[in-house]
């Protein structure tokens, strides 16, 4: 397969350097951006597969940049290329902001390369192919630092118990504020209060992958659609749904020395 | 009531960092002496329903830990240290911004140093987080405009 050819906008190196790093072991040739202004003009003069641009940034931001590269491409009839958002702004308000603006996705900060990848590889309709979990960049302690939380919580138990039990307290903290939310949504259905239901879905949404829950993002998006139809019915079915999954989840948890994030409850997906 | 609480704060903190280090954070009880270490503090506002800033703050040698583990760098510049603090103070105010009432933006990140950095006189810092890392310290605090807020 050809090498890909991906474009990275962020005003801060940290962060592109970060996001470069996510893609380690994929075929691919990475330029940079640091403004909106550059990667307008580099996508003009030059062809890319794909975009990847944070919103966040000085001069020209990334809705501006997204909407003059949508409408260069439309003056020049070229095919449209899949750009996905990268931000640290509140996802409710990032998933209507960057739809608008013209971006085919969006992820949200800070970004883990699994969640990252199945992003651009949906946005790409599998044009991207996330590389085998393994490869990951050298950090100058010589220890490889985003190669061990992918491999950790992909659910290999070769790292340090303590590291392995930091996670897990993480993940279930994670697990624990998720399901209070959906208490709180279910409740806020109840006095027909779709603003915080819909935030809540969003945020469920954008969280769920970040944490290498994929069934928990699976259910946000279920759930935004639902609350954007105003169909209560269908919201309360998958809210509780989501529950029983959440609940199940914390119970494995519990009784797992080193748990797997993805997918173990083996859960019904909503429908 | 704060729009959000340190308890919140707190957890926010420890996701973000959980997330890009391997090393969390450890949660300590009060603000570490940092009188004889230069330190740095970044900031971000938060501009809608409530005027609030969020402002990370640690010694510089910390600074330099993180710069180097998220850019993979040795010696990181001053220019890069200020680039990597910044961006982690607009992650924590971008979860911050996620608890507050929207409409909400973020301003871009602004990082001082060997200053208690109150970005206006008016503000009040409402919920404050202690922590260590690698025995350094640092302080996520969210601070809003008003006596509500």
């Amino acid at each position: 397969m050809p090498s890909l050819r991906v474009l990275i906008v962020d005003d801060s190196r940290a962060s592109r350097m970060m996001l470069k790093s996510c893609l380690a072991g994929v075929e691919c040739e990475t330029e940079e951006a640091e403004n909106g202004e550059i990667a307008v003009e580099k996508c003009k003069t030059g062809l890319f597969d794909l975009v990847i641009m944070d919103v966040h940034m000085p001069q020209l931001d990334g809705y501006e940049a997204a909407r003059m590269i949508r409408g260069f491409e439309k003056e020049k009839n070229r095919a449209p290329v899949p750009m996905v958002a990268v931000t640290a702004i509140d996802p409710a308000q990032a998933a209507i902001k960057t739809q608008a603006a013209g971006f085919t996705a969006f992820t949200t900060k800070p970004v883990k390369a699994a969640a990252l990848q199945e992003v651009l590889k949906s946005a790409t309709q599998g044009k991207f192919c996330p590389p085998e979990p393994e490869t990951s960049p050298t950090a100058p302690d010589g220890k490889d630092n985003r190669g061990r939380l992918r491999t950790l919580l992909a659910g290999f138990s070769t790292e340090t118990d303590e590291l392995a039990s930091a996670l897990k307290q993480h993940r279930s903290m994670f697990l624990s504020e998720k399901k209070n939310e959906v208490s709180v949504a279910i409740a806020a259905m109840d006095f027909g209060d779709f603003g915080t239901v819909r935030n809540l879905a969003y945020r469920l949404k954008g969280e769920g992958s970040n944490f290498g829950y994929t069934k928990i993002s699976d259910f946000g998006k279920s759930l935004v659609q639902s609350v954007e139809k105003r169909d209560i019915r269908t919201a309360r079915l998958v809210a509780q749904k989501l529950l029983a999954y959440l609940a199940r989840a914390i119970e494995q948890m519990a009784d797992q020395p080193s748990p797997s994030p993805v997918d173990t409850t083996g859960g019904p997906g909503p429908k | 009531m704060p729009p959000v609480t340190g308890t919140e704060l707190r957890e926010v903190a420890e996701r973000i960092w959980g997330t890009l280090f391997e090393e969390p954070l450890q949660p300590a009880d009060d603000a570490a002496e940092m009188v004889d270490d230069t330190f740095l503090t970044g900031c971000v506002h938060i501009e809608g329903s409530h005027q609030a800033a969020v402002a990370v703050r640690c010694p510089v040698g910390l600074a330099r830990q993180f710069t180097s583990k998220m850019m993979g760098v040795h010696d990181p510049s001053p220019a890069d240290v200020c680039d990597a603090l910044g961006e982690l103070t607009n992650l924590t105010a971008g979860s911050v911004q996620a608890l507050m009432p929207p409409p909400s933006e973020l301003t871009l990140p602004t990082v001082v140093e060997n200053s208690d950095h109150h970005p206006q006189s008016s503000y009040q810092t409402i919920a404050q987080a202690h922590f260590r890392f690698d025995s350094e310290p640092l302080t996520v605090s969210l601070l809003c405009a008003g006596p509500e807020t």
